[in-house]
C-alpha cells in the first residue's frame, strides 16, 4: 500500500487484479440481467444449430464407416443393362470369390389377387446367399427368396402390405406366374433409403424370373452379380480392377466396391448436412449481428461508468476487460444453452431425415465435436461483441468531468478495430468453409454476404443523407421529429438497417432457396395432362391397347415408339474415348447412357425448336447422315452444335446421324419425353416397344384400366402418375420440413436480434421522450414520433433486404436449381409487411410506458 | 531545491490549452503558472466558460495541456502515459464532482471501495464502512445510487474521494447540484474530512462564499489566472 510517506516516483500503470475485474463484471451484471439475457439468447440458436447438425454429421459418418459393408452387402458388385459377356465373367472369376450371387431386376405390373389390385413394382430375382453383410430384414424374420422351396414365393415390400392389406399366404401375379407371399420386406442391404418409393420391391428367386415371361425384347432389365472373397477386397484386387476398367467401360458394366459406396453415400449425406449447416450458420451470423448491435447500445450507457473508473485509476485495458469478460461469459452461457438444445436437435434430426438415411443411426453424443462447436460459436459471438467493446478503451477520464465530452480517437484509426474486423472476416470465411465443406462454396457464401452487407449498409447511408437534405420544415411536428431521429447524433439507423435488412435478406433467401429446391420436383397437372402411362407395349400389342382405351372412352394423349440405342461416336471420335467436344469437357453420363429414342414426323405442342429445322421424314436412300433432333440438356452435356455427326449403335446396326435441330422440352409435363427424335422412315424396322399416355378421370377408371392391362397384356407396365406425384410430394414435404426446421432457428435468432437491438437502445429513446414530455409533448405525439421512426426503418430495411434476396433468389434459381424464377408477389409483400410490422410493434412495445407515465418516474426507473 | 519542491504538491508551469473548434482555434488557458503547498486549500473561481474546469481537468491529469507542465507530488504528468496517469490518480488524487458521478450499478459501499479495489488493496470494505459511517450513511451501505437523494449521493462521493488517502483532492462545484442546506452540510463535511486527513484541496466553484473558506483564491478570467489577494 502506498502511503503519503512513500517516495514520489511513478512510472507505470497499476497492476489490476483479475479478481477485481471479475468482481466488477459481476457487480455490473446484477443490474442488467435482462439485457444480458438477451445477448445470451442471440447466441443460443446459432450454436444450437451448429452443434446439432455437426453432432448429427459425425454420428452419421461414424455409422456409415462402421456399417460400410452393409451399404453394399458384399465385397464387390458389378451391374449392367445387358447380360454379362464371357470376358467379364472370366474376369470376376479370376478374382477367386469364395461366394457369389446374381440378380435380375426389372419394373413390371403386379396383380394382387386377394386385394383385387394392381400396382407397378420393381422385381428383383435373386440367386445365391446375398447379402453377406447385414441381412434382408423381413417379417417374419430370416426369409430369403433362394432358401425357399421350389414353389414360387415372393417377399413383398412392407408398404404394399399396408396399402392393400396383404397377408402372408396371399398371392401376387407377375406376368404369367403366380407367387405366394412368404414375407414382407423391410430393408435390403445396398438399396438406397428411398428405394421402393415409386415402385415397391418384390423379391423372388431368380429361377422363377423366366416363368413370368416378362423379359422380352426391348424390356428394361438390370443384371447384377455380387461377390465376397476369403480375405475381403484388398489392394491386389483393386489393382487388377484398375487394369480391367477400360473393358468394363467399353461394355458399359458398372462396378462398385465397399469403399466407393461409402464415398458415394458420404458425399450425398455431406451435401445434405452442408446445406443444413449453412442454414445454421446464418443463425450464427444473425446472432453475431444481434449481439454486436445490442452490446453496442448497452455499452453506450456504460460510458460514464468507464470514465469514472478511469478517474480512480482503472487502466483502459481493465475497463475493457470488465465488460469484455462480462459479455464473453454471457455469450458462454448462451453457447452452453445452445449446445444443450443442439444435442436435442441431433436426436430430432434422424427422425426428421429418417427417409433419407442409408444407415440405422445409433445416437451418441460426440462430446469433442460438441465442445468444439460450442467453443467456436462462443468465440464467434465474443469476437462480434468486441467491435463495440473496443471503443471503451478510448473513453477519457475527462468525460467524467464534462458530460458528453468525447475527444477520443476515431475508430477507423484504431489498429485494434481493424484487427477485430480482420479476425471476423477470416473467422467467418473459415467457419463458412468448414461448415459448407467446400472452399469455393464457403468463399462464395461469404462474398455474397459481404456484398449484401455493403448494399444494405449503402442503403442505410443513402437514407440518412437523403433525410438530412430533405426539407421537413412543412411536415407535421411528429413526422418531422420521427424522420429526424433517423439521422440525429447517436441514431441507431445504420445498425438497425443492417440487422433488420440482413435478417430479412437471409431468411427470405432461405425461403426462396427452399422454393427453388422444391420447384425442381414440381410437375404440371391438369385436365389435358396424362395421368396414366403404359409402357413396354410390344408392336403386336399396340392395336389391342388402342382398342381397350377406346372401349373405356379414354383419349390417347400420346403414343410413341421407343427404340433403345447407344452412342458410339461423335464427329468420328469413339464415344468411350471422348473427353471434350469443341474444346469443352463433356459429361460422361451422356456418352455412356442407353438412349431410348423415338421417331415421328411431327413436333409435339410441348416441344419447341430453339435452333435448326425439324426434319419430319428421311430414308437410307440418300447417302447423307440421317437428320435428328436433340434435346437441349444433351446438347449442353455433350457440348453439341448443329451439324455434328453422331454415330449410333441401334441394337447392332450402326446408324450415322447429323444434328439438324435442337429442341426444348417441358419436362414438367409428365409425357413420354425423348432426348433424341428420329424422322419417320428410319427406325421403323428396329426392335421397339411403345409407350402410350392417357388421362383417367377418376381412381376407379384408373383401377379398371390397370386391371385390364395386367390381365390382357402382363408385360405392359402401367404407371399411375397421380400416385407418383403423391409420392414425390411426400418426399419433398419431408425435405421441406427438414429445411424449415433449421430455418426456424434463423427466424428465432432474427427476432431475438431485433428485440435485443431495440431494447438496448430504449434508454436513449426514454431520455428523449422524457425531455419532449417535459417540454409539453402529448403522449399521442410521442407515439406518433416513435411510429414514424420505427415504421420508416422497418419498411426501408425490409424492402432492401427483400430486394437483395430476390436478386439472390434469381441467381440461385437460374444457376443452382436451374428452374424458372418468378417473383412470389404475395409472399414478398407479406414478408415486407410482416417485417415492418414486427419492427414497429417491437419498437412500440419497447417504448411502452414512456408516453403514459410521469417523466421523472420514467427516468428514475430507467436509470 | 528538492526540499522546496517536496512541499509543493501541485506545480503548474506556463500552461496553455487550445482547442480546435471547426476552422477556429479556441485559446482556453493562457500561460498559467501556480503552485500549491501540501495541506493547503485553494479555490479557483471564475464565470462560466472562463476555463476553470479545464484547468482542474489538466491539473488532475484527466487531460493534457497543449504546452507547459503539471507536476503532482513532483512527478511531471506529461512524461506519463494514460494508464500511468490513471495509476498516479489512484494513489495520490481524489475527486468530487458536481454531478456526483457514482457508478449506477454499484451499491454505495461498492462505490466507495472501488479505488482501493482497483489497486488490489486489502481492508477496502472495513475502511469504506468506516468512511460511510463518518458521512452518516452507515444505514445505506447496500443502496444503489438511484435509491439515494442528491445529498446522500454526494456524501458517498466524498467518502469515495477520501478512501485512498489522497495527497490532493480536486472538487468541481461540489455543491452545484444541491440545495443550499444540503450544500452547506456537504461543504462542512468536505472541509472536516480534508482537515482530518491533511489533504490538499483544490476547489473549483463560482460560489464566492464557498471560495472564502479556502486558504487561497485564484481567479480565472478568459483563460488568464489572477491571484486574488485578501
Amino acid at each position: 500500500m502506498q502511503t503519503r510517506n512513500q517516495p514520489s516516483t511513478h512510472s507505470s500503470s497499476l497492476p489490476i487484479s483479475l479478481g477485481w475485474i471479475l468482481k466488477s463484471a459481476w457487480r455490473d451484471a446484477r443490474r442488467n440481467r435482462r439485457k444480458l439475457l438477451l445477448f445470451a439468447s442471440s447466441v443460443v440458436f446459432g450454436v444450437a444449430a451448429m452443434v446439432g447438425v455437426n453432432a448429427f454429421r459425425i454420428n452419421l459418418q461414424n455409422e456409415v464407416q462402421s456399417q460400410s459393408k452393409e451399404l453394399l452387402g458384399a465385397d464387390f458388385r458389378i451391374g449392367s443393362r445387358s447380360p454379362f459377356s464371357q470376358e467379364i465373367l472370366q474376369f470376376v472369376e479370376s478374382l477367386a470369390p469364395s461366394e457369389r450371387s446374381s440378380e435380375v431386376s426389372f419394373t413390371t405390373m403386379a396383380n394382387f389377387n386377394e386385394a383385387d389390385a394392381t400396382r407397378l413394382v420393381f422385381v428383383k430375382g435373386l440367386e445365391g446367399p446375398f447379402p453377406w453383410y447385414g441381412k434382408l430384414e423381413t417379417i417374419p424374420d430370416d426369409i430369403h427368396p433362394s432358401d425357399t422351396t421350389p414353389e414360387p414365393v415372393a417377399i413383398v415390400d412392407e408398404g404394399l402390405s399396408i396399402q392393400f392389406g396383404l397377408e402372408i399366404g396371399d398371392s401376387v401375379k407377375l406376368g404369367d406366374q403366380t407367387f405366394t407371399i412368404a414375407a414382407f420386406l423391410k430393408k435390403i442391404p445396398g438399396d438406397s433409403p428411398m428405394a421402393g418409393t415409386f415402385a415397391p420391391r418384390i423379391l423372388i428367386a431368380k429361377q422363377h424370373v423366366e416363368s413370368t415371361g416378362l423379359i422380352k425384347l426391348g424390356s428394361r432389365v438390370f443384371y447384377a452379380q455380387s461377390f465376397i472373397y476369403p480375405n475381403g477386397w484388398n489392394e491386389d484386387k483393386q489393382n487388377t480392377l484398375k487394369e480391367i476398367k477400360p473393358l468394363l467401360k467399353e461394355q458399359r458394366v458398372s462396378e462398385t466396391t465397399v469403399q466407393e459406396r461409402v464415398e458415394d453415400v458420404g458425399e450425398t449425406m455431406d451435401r445434405m448436412t452442408d446445406y443444413l449447416n449453412l442454414v445454421g450458420f446464418i443463425s450464427l451470423l444473425l446472432g453475431g449481428l444481434g449481439i454486436s448491435g445490442s452490446v453496442s447500445a448497452y455499452l453506450k450507457g456504460k460510458h460514464d461508468t468507464v470514465a469514472i473508473l478511469r478517474t480512480f485509476g482503472s487502466s483502459s485495458q481493465a475497463s475493457l476487460l470488465i465488460f469484455g469478460i462480462q459479455i464473453s461469459l454471457v455469450a458462454l452461457i448462451g453457447s452452453i444453452v445452445g449446445a444443450s438444445i443442439g444435442i436435442g436437435i441431433q436426436f430430432a434430426l434422424p427422425t426428421i431425415l429418417a427417409s433419407f438415411l442409408p444407415v440405422n443411426l445409433a445416437l451418441s453424443i460426440p462430446w469433442s465435436n460438441v465442445i468444439a462447436s460450442l467453443l467456436i460459436g462462443w468465440a464467434f459471438a465474443s469476437v462480434f461483441a468486441y467491435i463495440p467493446l473496443l471503443p471503451l478503451r478510448r473513453i477519457t477520464p475527462l468525460s467524467a468531468l464534462r458530460s458528453g465530452f468525447d475527444e477520443s480517437q476515431p475508430a477507423k484509426r484504431d489498429p485494434w478495430t481493424w484487427a477485430i474486423y480482420t479476425v471476423i472476416c477470416l473467422g467467418t470465411t473459415g467457419l463458412s468453409i468448414w461448415l459448407s465443406n467446400s472452399l469455393l462454396n464457403g468463399i462464395l457464401f461469404i462474398v455474397g454476404l459481404a456484398l449484401a452487407l455493403l448494399a444494405i449498409g449503402g442503403i442505410g447511408l443513402a437514407l440518412r443523407t437523403t433525410l438530412k437534405r430533405l426539407s421537413t420544415k412543412r411536415f407535421p411536428f411528429a413526422l418531422r421529429q420521427g424522420l429526424m431521429n433517423l439521422y440525429r447524433p447517436n441514431n441507431r439507423t445504420q445498425f438497425l438497417m443492417i440487422t433488420i435488412g440482413m435478417g430479412t435478406f437471409l431468411i427470405y433467401t432461405l425461403f426462396l432457396s427452399e422454393k427453388g429446391l422444391l420447384q425442381q420436383g414440381e410437375i404440371e397437372r391438369g385436365e389435358n395432362q396424362p395421368n396414366v402411362i403404359l409402357f413396354g407395349i410390344q408392336p403386336d400389342q399396340k392395336d389391342g391397347i388402342e382398342t381397350l382405351l377406346k372401349s373405356m372412352n379414354l383419349e390417347m394423349l400420346a403414343s410413341e415408339a421407343i427404340v433403345t440405342m447407344r452412342l458410339t461416336a461423335i464427329n468420328g471420335e469413339t464415344a468411350s474415348k471422348i473427353k471434350s467436344i469443341h474444346g469443352e469437357e463433356v459429361e460422361r453420363w451422356a456418352l455412356r447412357r442407353e438412349y431410348r429414342s423415338t421417331y415421328r414426323n411431327y413436333l409435339r405442342e410441348d416441344e419447341e425448336i430453339t435452333s435448326g429445322t425439324f426434319t419430319p421424314k428421311a430414308s437410307f436412300d440418300s447417302d447423307t447422315p440421317i437428320p435428328i433432333s436433340i434435346e437441349e440438356r444433351i446438347v449442353e452435356a455433350l457440348n453439341l452444335q448443329l451439324g455434328d455427326i453422331l454415330l449410333w449403335d441401334v441394337q447392332g446396326l450402326p446408324i450415322e446421324t447429323q444434328v439438324t435441330s435442337i429442341r426444348e422440352v417441358d419436362w414438367k409435363q409428365m409425357k413420354p419425353n425423348f432426348f433424341v427424335v428420329f424422322p419417320e422412315g428410319i427406325l421403323e424396322p428396329a426392335p421397339s416397344t411403345f409407350v402410350v399416355a392417357t388421362y383417367a378421370q377418376d381412381t376407379e377408371t384408373n383401377a379398371i384400366l390397370q386391371k385390364q392391362v395386367v390381365t390382357n397384356y402382363p408385360n405392359v407396365s402401367v404407371v399411375n402418375l397421380d400416385f407418383i406425384i403423391e409420392s414425390l410430394s411426400k418426399v419433398f414435404d419431408k425435405i421441406a420440413f427438414a429445411i424449415r426446421f433449421m430455418a426456424t432457428f434463423t427466424i428465432f435468432t432474427g427476432l431475438i436480434a431485433l428485440t435485443a437491438t431495440i431494447i438496448t437502445s430504449r434508454y436513449q429513446r426514454v431520455k428523449e421522450s422524457v425531455l419532449l414530455r417535459t417540454l409539453g409533448c402529448s403522449s399521442k405525439q410521442i407515439r406518433a414520433i416513435l411510429i414514424t421512426e420505427y415504421a420508416t426503418l422497418g419498411i426501408l430495411a425490409s424492402v432492401s433486404g427483400i430486394l437483395l434476396s430476390l436478386i439472390a433468389g434469381w441467381a440461385l434459381a437460374t444457376f443452382t436449381f436451374q428452374v424458372d424464377f418468378s417473383i412470389p408477389w404475395t409472399d414478398t409483400l407479406l414478408t415486407v409487411v410482416a417485417v415492418s410490422l414486427l419492427t414497429l410493434v417491437t419498437g412500440l412495445l419497447n417504448s411502452l410506458g414512456i408516453a403514459s407515465h410521469p417523466p421523472l418516474e420514467t427516468l428514475r426507473k430507467e436509470a | 531545491m528538492e526540499s522546496q519542491t517536496a512541499e509543493k504538491i501541485l506545480q503548474i508551469n506556463k500552461l496553455e490549452k487550445r482547442y480546435q473548434s471547426g476552422p477556429k482555434e479556441l485559446h482556453v488557458l493562457k500561460d498559467i503558472s501556480f503552485s500549491v503547498d501540501a495541506g493547503q486549500t485553494i479555490s479557483i473561481i471564475g464565470p462560466s466558460g472562463s476555463g476553470k474546469t479545464t484547468l482542474l481537468g489538466i491539473s488532475a491529469g484527466l487531460d493534457l495541456p497543449s504546452s507547459g507542465s503539471v507536476l503532482i507530488d513532483g512527478i511531471p504528468l506529461e512524461s506519463l502515459d494514460e494508464d500511468s496517469r490513471a495509476a498516479l490518480r489512484n494513489q495520490k488524487v481524489g475527486f468530487v464532482f458536481q454531478n456526483f458521478q457514482l457508478i449506477p450499478t454499484l451499491t454505495a459501499l461498492e462505490n466507495v471501495m472501488a479505488p482501493l479495489e482497483i489497486r488490489g488493496e486489502s481492508g477496502a470494505r472495513s475502511k469504506a464502512i468506516e468512511l460511510l459511517a463518518k458521512v452518516g450513511l452507515k444505514q445505506r451501505l447496500d443502496h444503489f445510487p438511484i435509491q439515494l437523494s442528491g445529498g446522500e449521493q454526494q456524501r458517498v462521493a466524498l467518502a469515495r474521494a477520501f478512501i485512498n488517502n489522497p495527497k490532493l483532492l480536486f472538487a468541481d462545484e461540489p455543491t452545484g447540484n444541491l440545495d443550499e442546506e444540503t450544500g452547506s452540510s456537504i461543504v462542512d463535511l468536505l472541509f472536516n474530512l480534508n482537515r482530518d486527513a491533511g489533504t490538499t484541496l483544490v476547489l473549483v466553484t463560482h460560489d464566492h462564499e464557498l471560495a472564502e473558506k479556502t486558504d487561497r483564491i485564484l481567479q480565472i478570467k478568459s483563460g488568464v489566472l489572477i491571484e486574488k489577494i485578501r
